[in-house]
């Protein structure tokens, strides 16, 4: 048995009137990769920003490697080995792609300037970007925006990975390599949660599945139970299990 | 296919601005025996123009801070220098480097409340806090009220061995701000400035203390703005509120840094001396220079928005300092 890495306790979070996150509990074993699924609006990328310290809970409490990490900054988080993306890409649009893994390696990682080069060059080798290393990032189409918000997730070394749609606008060929890259980063060692609407890819490497709907936790377990639940069914409307399996 | 071969800071072109700018400061250390006295007041206008500038951009070009209100810590300069020379009795060129000192730290609570504002709010409120010094400065007997004072107490100088010390004074005062910034963007804090400046929230989600960086350039540009503060009143040995904070001084920083090209070191030198080259040939045409470099400015927003320097520089961001990170690429067949 693995100690829980991150444990989600009564979480709760409502803009206004509106509860977004309501009342979400879970735990989640180091080591393990946690896919989430949901329509939109379900919430996901809330319970991403609140993990991450992007967003304050309304109620609840998170813990990460035993520590409540509740009330703690975003770049304490992020210090204390939560690395993350985000769906909208957020690229350090002045700086070269080399350069906005260098943030990450260096303050987040605590790497000193040749290891923190070390690091970034090879995440970008892996994430496809090598060619575009000192290319300004806001000069990036956005599929390597999206592929800049892995590879800055992934720089610091984290021990705890979130991602928040990052096949979205990937073609059929390019998918096998992206899932590929998270397998890797899992057999490291890093636990990942994973935020997906191309769901086979996420089904590749996830040991556990969640789905969300309006904020709640429809289903969690093994990956093929989860979608093969009638009510996480009709939640992908219409949809057969093979078609949502892909 | 390309394969990394490593991480690299001295390019090509990085290894020309670090002994340039020491030929630069070494020539111009030799003013005082080939220029004219006159000349070398004008000069001394010169350095404070670039420390400004200087300064300026790291808060609004690294530190993503649009101040309107430097002209506070420009005031607290040259007042600090006016009171220390005056009423305390401090040599007037020790003083400078206390001055600054001050204006730092008088910028630390000024931090505390400015942070509450963002974007347009803070930038009216640096404003106003500058308003505020102005107005406290008035009802200050000891430095003149709203008439403001003289310093007499550098006049055991020669008249030309004071011009010349107020000249190396205010050069080496300007190549520790350019050499500092330099440094400074140069460092980690400067590499985590330029990325709270570009998405704060993803900062914070790599690790950067977003507010403590905030301030830390905050403070410093303060100190920086004291700095050149002092050296205008020890040039012109004559401090009136009504001038010192005056918004103007904004105008110009904003002039020079935008003419230069925000965001990066050589911008706001070259901005500095544009401005300086263009006051001084339109100075006897009266408010038809401002007009001059209003439509300078505007054209230049229109047609370069990354400056001079952005145009020399190209798409690639060509810097003469070795403060960006470049990876080398080889070739695999
Ligand atoms: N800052 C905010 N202020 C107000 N409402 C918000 C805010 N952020 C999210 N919401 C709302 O919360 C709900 C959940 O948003 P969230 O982005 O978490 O959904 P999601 O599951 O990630 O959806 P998608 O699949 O479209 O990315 C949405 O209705 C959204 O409009
Ligand atoms: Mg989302």
């Amino acid at each position: 048995m693995t100690a829980p890495i991150l444990e989600v306790e009564h979480l709760g979070r409502s803009f206004g009137k509106v509860s977004v996150i309501e009342d979400l509990s879970f735990d989640l074993a180091a080591g393990q990769t946690l896919g989430i699924v949901g329509p939109n609006g379900a919430g996901k990328s809330t319970l991403l920003n609140l993990v991450g310290g992007v967003l304050a809970p309304s109620s609840g409490r998170i813990r990460f490697e035993g520590q409540d990490v509740t009330r703690l900054r975003a770049e304490v988080r992020a210090r204390r080995g939560i690395g993350r993306s985000f769906q909208v890409p957020r690229p350090f649009g002045g700086l070269t792609v080399l350069e906005n893994l260098l943030v990450a390696a260096r303050f987040a990682g605590g790497r000193t300037t040749p290891e923190a080069g070390e690091r970034a060059l090879q995440v970008l080798e892996t994430t496809g970007l090598l060619s575009q290393a000192n290319a300004p990032a806001g000069s990036l189409r956005l599929l390597d925006r999206k592929r800049l918000e892995l590879a800055r997730g992934l720089a610091s070394g984290p021990r705890l990975l979130l991602l928040d749609e990052i096949a979205g606008g990937l073609t059929e060929h390019e998918v096998p390599a992206l899932v590929e890259t998270v397998r890797e980063v899992k057999e490291s060692g890093v636990t990942v949660v994973w935020i997906e609407h191309v769901v086979h890819a996420v089904l590749a490497v996830a040991d556990q599945m969640m789905c969300l709907t309006y904020g709640r936790m429809l289903a969690l377990g093994e990956p093929q139970a989860v979608m093969n639940d009638p009510e996480v069914r009709r939640v992908y409307l219409g949809s057969t299990p093979e078609e949502a399996l892909g | 296919m390309a394969h990394p071969v490593g991480v690299v800071r001295w390019t090509g072109a990085s290894r020309v601005g670090p002994p340039l700018l020491l030929v630069v400061v070494v020539a111009l250390a030799a003013g005082p025996f080939v220029v004219a006295p006159q000349q070398l007041f004008g000069l001394v206008n010169l350095f404070a123009y670039v420390m400004l500038a200087v300064t300026w951009n790291l808060l609004a070009g690294y530190g993503g801070m649009v101040s309107v209100g430097q002209q506070a810590s420009i005031g607290l300069g040259a007042y600090a220098v006016a009171y220390l020379a005056q009423t305390v009795g401090l040599n007037g060129f020790l003083a400078l480097p206390v001055a600054a000192v001050m204006a730092g730290v008088v910028a630390v609570p000024v931090s505390f409340l400015a942070f509450r504002l963002v974007g347009g709010y803070f930038a009216i409120g640096t404003w106003v806090v500058a308003e505020v010094f102005r107005l406290l400065t008035v009802q200050w007997d000891a430095v003149g009220a709203g008439s403001g004072t003289s310093i007499t107490s550098l006049s055991g100088y020669d008249r030309d061995v004071r011009l010349a010390l107020t000249y190396w004074v205010a050069l080496a005062a300007a190549a520790v701000v350019v050499v500092g910034s330099v440094l400074l963007v140069r460092s980690r804090f400067g590499l985590g400035l330029a990325a709270v400046r570009d998405d704060p929230v993803a900062a914070a989600s790599t690790g950067v203390g977003v507010t403590t960086a905030k301030r830390v350039v905050f403070v410093l540009a303060a100190a920086g703005a004291g700095l050149a503060g002092g050296v205008l009143a020890l040039g012109s040995l004559r401090v009136q509120p009504d001038s010192v904070y005056s918004v103007q001084w904004t105008a110009f920083m904003v002039f020079m840094v935008v003419i230069g090209g925000v965001g990066t070191i050589e911008g706001p030198i070259v901005g500095a001396v544009v401005f300086f080259v263009l006051q001084q040939t339109l100075a006897h045409y009266g408010a038809t220079y401002l007009i001059v470099l209003g439509v300078v400015a505007i054209a230049m927003v229109l047609l370069a928005p990354r400056g001079l320097w952005g145009l020399l520089a190209g798409s690639r961001g060509t810097t003469l300092f070795p403060v960006g990170y470049r990876a080398v690429l080889g070739r695999r067949s």
